[in-house]
């Protein structure tokens, strides 16, 4: 697990590696085997500030010097949210866009409801209020050109070359700085688009229009649907200045450091890559997707099968899913700020909720927590900043969950009367209840609610949430995790030390990784029999291939290192949806070979919508094709070997049979005495106040164990055991929550 | 024997009509029984429910409504998923989940009217089947059902139900369905406009057991897929409710794993009572009074014809009682004739996104409202009048509605809901025929889903928004589209000019598709909608109302030929296609409703999809909004000078303050000049009269007579068995 301590030696590289999150810069750095963690504030004007602090406070604890550490590294990794700015705040580029003729409000109609995407539900339901957000490229700088081609990918209309030269003209003129071209079924054939490109080239070449990027949408997106396609293009030229830039400010400032080995990112699509071969939007959300791949790699280190990532932080609550020690579970429909794109985003679900969630009275007198939060300025009333509305973090301070006097280890004093006076004001008063049962009824929505979450991302997708362990990460997530497991049916919950630097020692275990897509619909079962289009799938495949080998050699590694994964998104013929096989065969020898592929779409269907849903006498397509190669090195790949553990650690397993309670009695008496605790009073949900010990983990011993209710006081966050849960500390320092039965 | 009276309904009290006429007006038939249709929104609790009651604080209720909308909301998603109808995949559908005796907890977004009617067909089987040796009710059972009139909507809208059992014990039903679109009936894809009785509209099924241990009776499958023209996508599509009723169950049984059988079904019950007392309280907080509002339809069957339909919404206390006296008689052609249940379905449709903004919908909301409709086409009495396509009358049933409750609205604390009705000119369209890659279609595309939003009291509409009826559905592109359908857009998504309505905040723009057939060699069509000559997209407190729109098909056109040369003569808007004609062939221009009409390859079909209207005096538009709406092509600069008053200086990029300011005071002062008194006016207006034509299936002018005999609609109707076929 990501030990900030200094682990044991062990041969392999040296890698530096940073996640850039919005408060704080967090590093996770390999020298010689050894491991440790680094902590800087995110420094907004260069992020590349941070980054270096963090990277070198990480260096300095393993007793080096950070100028040998930059020497030293085999690679620089790092995942960051840079260029979400420039979305929110409209700093990028003007961007000018040429599609078909006729279709020119495409991006604006954006398939009818784009006013609710990427909004919270009561947003999406309230049509009354419907807002779209302001056009990306307005009115003004969408330009049709004439021209058509059909469904087959047969042009019925030529591209008009005057349409071209006066679109181009219109948008110069306009001042655009990048140029995206979306036209019709261009992904079915790209001639169009790419004779567009070329008469730019043509006649505007960089010395006549500076740099104006012209991103074709069947290179950036080969997918159908134009508005997806449109968007992604576009928001590709829109978030590609200032990710460049970044990235070319960051490379210089470490060559000046004296690194001379790769500067690869992290992408939300997964693994990293060099700058080169990425674009500014595979950026958005990698911190998040990086520390999936870290959960990925904890789960295969304890043999956990079904893992889901919990991240409660103080305004958002992030969920992600790691199946068979798998993070590529990709989301369904991609929403980036407020549009739909074609990108294969890992999923990694967030809603707003958090300790900072605000809970209000509707107007009709019912209690809701959040979305809205307080943020850290003015922050939870119990801040004393000026906050006067009741957040969670308020509650529970309230019912005795956080020691007013330990926050932060004692950094931040709070204010247990602040905390009541707003819940009585805004909660306890107008429903006439007392302020313990207001901050009860708090807690236990904000529960509820993200336990739903959960529950919606496992067993709405087809799992049964009990084969599930939650990973629980963020200052606010221990706090509440076991009581969010309850409401989700899960079972056993993990807490880690210092959780917070997770998605920073998820970079480092990321690899190199490029995908690649193609839209073509082949038919693998026509109702009846197995077609031979066997060909046509295998011609597409290699056509992926070649790109990948292509890509691979240019990162520095041979085909002998590359693994490939050929996923298909594939459906029933006439349905629109599509469902992701992970293929069986990389490439298909004869029916036989499609019969496989059929057959374990028949069983990823059957598992995800039941055995009554699938339907081959429609007959089996597939309709998209994507290769995921993926190269070792520069990551780690676990646990650092002869570290803690020279044996594979064992989680403790839930249940109620004797030997795993033996299991557990045996660990502490083989650990000595029950350290010292105090007590206090925690209002408990469900059972009321209760003299409750309170541990310090920091000196709690391998193997400690204990039965709710207790709470586990750390740093950065308490671990709160309620009533009919039980915590085991494991060698690797990783705090389990298990319990027979959720309630 | 007591003497026929003949009453008018004109002169009734309003109780007195809530009494004869606030429930369905026709007759009970086989599978169909009027009083299912009426009952109380909750019944009498079951033991199981009352075992819970006050178990629940509001903490627990809130968490297990989380629950089960996130368990419907996940049904609506899988049915998107696996259907193969574009109109389900793009999300014209319902999910609901019901309390034992059938009333709906809880409902998907989608189609407001779905799940809203469901609670019909679940009633009939618990009041007639249950205790029927030949029919009886299990676990696993499997219900199809389409009859408008048992508690469908369309009759090419299929639908699934299930009832959930625990431990034995009846505990909730689930349904799940929506627009299927080909149904069997006598022309592809479902709408007939042209039909003269409801035996000519395809499959009526009212609830049919369908299936047993929670597979399908093959026999019972083939029977409905041999009955219609695409028994493919049929069939799939009944896998995918299948899939969703199972899905349903599963989730509320592991619910009850976890918190027990009476804490859901009293969480049912429980969610009904919460959204019913809210309702109430919400209502309360209005000004008493009667708001009304006048609509038309325009065509019937698949003539010209206005039908009228008066709204009075009577707000008393905590009660809304909605009143559709005044009607046009039922005209007993075509399939537009409204039913009482659906009526009141369609209400909400106009009330849950405005009056009751904010609250959870579920069949509590209709707890404090009353709705009486004498007999007449929204409350049709005759059984073999058409059905299938009654919602085309509920359409005008919620525009009339929502413009009375807007001016109940304004004056409250929630004025927040105030808006100009969405666009409901909608031109929808059905295909049958061979695909262009040889397959069989029939079904249309779902671009009534990008209507223009009407205006806000403090915001402009948005273009292509969505679709009046439903919350959250999607249109597919063009591309997805081309792919479904053998045709491609010679313009789609490319906004037309002065058509959306005009004020203070203006309309939303819908979206006007203009296609050439293409890959097949013929197409046989159906289309139904309303406003080709008369608009139904009203403004709202002094805007314009959206602009009617014609059907227009360009018959043996060389539209593929200019293609082919990339000619320039192709248009780019209805205005241009229309008025310069470039593309040479038969034109044909009609009103919305057509059937059995052939198009054949690269002919050109042109649908306008309709406008918001507009909200305020236009005099008040801030004129830096007119210049950007000329910017972005939506308002020509004509229109803005004659209209908004609004004169732009240096070619179109700037408004000239000082010009526009003396032009608005020109049009004020010519208003004054063109003002009378209102007696005046009245009696001038009152001598004008549409032509004879127009009035064919109106009744009396202005406003329709209604006599009925007393006997007939009495205010104590008599039970009815519904065993009178047995």
């Amino acid at each position: 697990m990501p030990s900030a301590e200094a682990a044991g030696a062990s041969a392999g590289p040296s890698l530096l590696d940073v996640d850039i999150g919005g408060t704080f810069t967090d590093a996770f750095v390999v020298l010689d085997g050894r491991r440790a963690t680094g902590k800087s504030l995110t420094t907004h004007a260069d992020l590349s500030d941070g980054m270096i602090a963090a990277i070198g406070e990480a260096a300095r604890r393993l007793g080096c010097d950070p100028a040998d550490a930059f020497a030293a590294a085999d690679a620089v990794k790092y995942s960051t949210t840079v260029g979400t700015n420039a979305l929110i705040e409209r700093t990028g580029p003007k961007v000018g866009l040429i599609t078909t003729a006729g279709q020119e409000d495409t991006v604006h109609v954006a398939r009818s409801r784009s006013w609710a995407d990427g909004m919270p539900l009561e947003v999406q339901i309230d049509r009354t209020r419907a807002q779209r957000p302001d056009d990306l490229v307005p009115r003004s700088l969408r330009v049709g050109v004439r021209e058509r081609i059909d469904c087959f990918g047969e042009v019925l209309m030529p591209l008009s070359t005057d349409d071209v030269l006066a679109a181009v003209d219109h948008l110069v003129r306009q001042g655009v700085r990048a140029i995206a071209v979306c036209l019709a079924w261009s992904f079915m054939n790209p001639a169009h688009e790419r004779q567009v490109a070329e008469i730019v080239r043509r006649e505007y070449p960089d010395s006549v229009l500076g740099r104006c990027p012209v991103l074709l949408s069947s290179e950036v997106a080969p997918r159908l649907d134009e508005y997806r396609r449109s968007i992604t293009t576009i928001l590709s030229a829109f978030l590609a200045p200032d990710t460049e830039q970044h990235v070319i400010d960051l490379g210089d400032r470490l060559r000046a450091l004296g690194c001379r080995k790769p500067l690869l990112v992290a992408r939300n699509i997964g693994g990293v890559a060099s700058p080169s071969r990425t674009t500014a939007l595979h950026l958005l959300g990698s911190g998040p997707v990086a520390g999936l791949a870290g959960a990925a790699v904890a789960a295969r280190d304890y043999g956990l099968d079904r893992v889901i990532t919990a991240d409660m932080g103080g305004t958002s609550f992030d969920v992600g899913l790691v199946i068979d020690g798998q993070d590529r579970n990709y989301e369904f429909d991609p929403v980036i700020d407020r549009w739909r794109v074609h990108l294969p985003v890992i999923a990694n679900y967030s809603i707003g909720a958090g300790g900072g969630s605000i809970a209000h009275l509707t107007d009709t007198g019912e209690l809701r927590v959040g979305p809205r939060s307080a943020g850290s300025m003015p922050g939870p009333a119990c801040y004393s900043q000026g906050g006067a509305e009741p957040t969670v973090t308020d509650a529970d301070v309230v019912l005795g969950f956080i020691d007013p006097d330990r926050f932060l280890g004692g950094a931040m004093p709070l204010s247990r009367r602040r905390a009541e006076r707003a819940l009585a004001r805004r909660i306890a008063d107008p429903l006439g209840i007392d302020v313990a049962e207001a901050a009860l009824r708090v807690r236990r929505l904000i529960d509820g609610v993200m336990g739903q979450e959960i529950y919606r991302q496992t067993a709405l997708e087809g799992h049964d949430p009990r084969d599930f362990t939650m990973f629980a990460f963020g200052g606010a997530g221990p706090v509440h995790a076991a009581a969010i497991a309850g409401y989700a049916d899960v079972h056993t919950v993990a807490t880690f030390p210092h959780g917070s630097e997770f998605n920073a020692y998820g970079v480092a275990t990321m690899g190199v990784m490029q995908t690649y897509e193609r839209t073509r619909m082949v038919q693998l079962f026509d109702g009846e029999a197995h077609t031979d289009e066997t060909d046509a799938f295998n011609s597409v495949v290699r056509s992926l291939i070649e790109l990948a080998e292509r890509d691979m050699a240019e990162e520095g590694f041979g085909m002998d290192s590359v693994t490939l994964r050929l996923e298909l998104d594939m459906n029933y013929g006439g349905q629109h949806h599509t469902v992701r096989l992970e293929s069986p065969r990389l490439l298909l020898e004869g029916s036989d070979d499609a019969a496989a592929v059929c057959d374990a779409f028949n069983e990823v269907f059957a598992a995800a919508y039941g055995e009554g849903s699938i339907h081959p006498y429609g007959g089996i397509l597939v309709q998209l094709f994507r290769l995921v190669a993926g190269a070792s090195g520069y990551q780690l790949s676990g646990r650092a070997n002869g570290a803690r553990s020279a044996a594979k650690p064992e989680r403790p397993a839930s249940g109620a049979d004797g030997s795993e309670k033996d299991h557990r009695a045996g660990a502490l008496s083989g650990r000595g005495e029950q350290p010292g605790h105090t007590v206090r009073e925690v209002c408990w949900p469900g059972a009321g106040p209760v003299e409750t010990p309170v541990y310090d983990r920091a000196a709690l011993a391998d193997g400690f164990s204990a039965e709710g209710p207790a709470l586990m006081e750390d740093v950065d966050t308490t671990v709160a055991v309620p009533p009919g849960w039980t915590y085991t500390l494991d060698e690797h320092r990783t705090g389990w929550l298990t319990t027979e039965a959720a309630t | 024997m007591t003497a026929a009276r003949t009453l008018d309904v004109a002169g009734m009290a309003l109780d007195e009509r809530v009494a004869r006429f606030g429930r369905p007006l026709m007759k009970p038939g086989p599978g169909l029984d009027p009083e299912v249709l009426h009952r109380e929104v909750l019944e009498e609790p079951t033991e199981l429910e009352l075992a819970a009651e006050g178990r629940l604080d509001p903490v627990d209720l809130e968490i297990f409504l989380h629950k089960l909308d996130s368990i419907i909301d996940d049904g609506r998603d899988v049915c998107k998923y696996l259907s193969m109808a574009e109109m389900l995949q793009a999300g014209d559908l319902g999910v609901g989940i019901f309390t034992a005796k059938g009333d709906l907890a809880g409902m998907s977004t989608g189609v407001i009217l779905h799940a809203l009617l469901h609670y019909g067909p679940v009633k009939y089987v618990l009041k007639h089947y249950v205790d029927d040796p030949t029919v009886g009710l299990a676990d696993g059972d499997i219900f199809f059902f389409n009859d408008p009139d048992a508690g469908g909507v369309h009759t090419y809208d299929h639908f699934l139900m299930m009832p959930v059992f625990s431990d034995g014990e009846l505990l909730a039903w689930v349904a799940c369905g929506g627009h299927q679109g080909e149904t069997g009936s006598r022309s592809p894809g479902g709408w007939s406009p042209e039909i003269g009785t409801r035996y000519e509209e395809g499959l009526h099924i009212t609830p049919l057991r369908v299936g047993t241990d929670f597979r399908f009776h093959t026999d019972h499958l083939e029977f409905l897929l041999n009955s219609v023209r695409t028994p493919r996508q049929n069939s799939l599509d009944m896998k995918a409710r299948l899939a969703v009723c199972v899905r349903l169950r599963q989730q509320l049984l592991r619910e009850v794993e976890r918190r027990g059988a009476a804490f859901v079904a009293a969480g049912l019950r429980q969610s009904i009572k919460a959204s019913a007392a809210l309702a109430r309280r919400r209502i309360a907080g209005f000004n008493d009074g009667v708001y009304r509002s006048v609509v038309f339809l325009d065509t019937i069957g698949i003539d010209d014809g206005l039908i009228r339909l008066p709204v009075e919404l009577h707000k008393r206390g905590d009660e809304l009682v909605i009143d559709l006296a005044g009607a046009s008689p039922e005209p007993r052609i075509g399939p537009f004739h409204l039913r009482w249940h659906l009526a009141r379905a369609a209400s909400a449709a106009a009330l849950f996104p405005t009056v009751f903004r904010g609250l959870r919908w579920s069949i509590g909301l209709f707890d404090p409202i009353k709705l009486t409709a004498p007999p007449s086409i929204v409350n049709a009495p005759s059984r073999d009048s058409g059905t299938g396509s009654g919602s085309h009358t509920g359409r005008v049933v919620v525009q009339g509605l929502l413009l009375a409750a807007m001016r109940m609205l304004h004056d409250s604390p929630h004025r927040a809901g105030v808006t100009a009705p969405f666009a409901e000119n909608l031109l929808l369209i059905q295909f049958g025929g061979a695909g262009q890659y040889g397959n069989q279609i029939a079904g249309g595309p779902a671009n009534g889903n990008a209507t223009g939003q009407g205006a806000r009291f403090d915001l402009d509409g948005e273009h292509s928004a969505g679709f009046f009826w439903a919350m959250v559905v999607d249109c597919p592109g063009p591309e997805e589209q081309e792919r479904k359908f053998p045709w491609v857009y010679l313009f789609r998504n490319r906004f037309d000019r002065d058509v959306c309505g005009l004020g203070r905040y203006r309309g939303g723009v819908g979206l006007t598709d203009c296609f050439v057939i293409h890959g097949t060699p013929e197409l046989r069509s159906n289309s139904v909608g309303t406003g080709s000559r008369f608009t139904k997209n009203y403004g709202l407190f002094g805007g314009y109302s959206g602009a009617a729109q014609p059907r227009i098909i360009i018959r043996g056109s060389n539209a593929k030929e200019l293609m082919a040369a990339g000619s320039r003569d192709l248009p780019m808007s209805v205005r241009e296609l229309a008025d310069r004609r470039r593309i040479s062939g038969d034109y044909a221009f009609g009103h919305t409703n057509s059937e059995g009409e052939t198009v054949r390859d690269g002919d050109v079909v042109v649908l306008a999809r309709g406008c918001g209207g507009g909200y305020g005096d236009v005099l008040e538009r801030d004129p830096d909004a007119v210049l950007a709406d000329v910017a972005d092509g939506i308002t020509s600069p004509e229109v803005a000078v004659r209209l908004y008053g609004v004169v732009l200086a240096a070619g179109g990029s700037r408004v000239d303050a000082e010009a526009t300011e003396a032009r608005r005071t020109e049009i004020r002062a010519e208003r004054k000049r063109q003002g009378r008194p209102y007696s005046e006016f009245v009696a001038e207006w009152s001598q004008r009269r549409p032509p004879p034509e127009a009035l064919r299936h109106y009744g009396e002018f202005p406003a329709p007579v209604q006599k009925i005999d007393d006997r007939q609609y009495p205010t104590e109707p008599a039970a009815d068995s519904g065993a009178w076929h047995r």
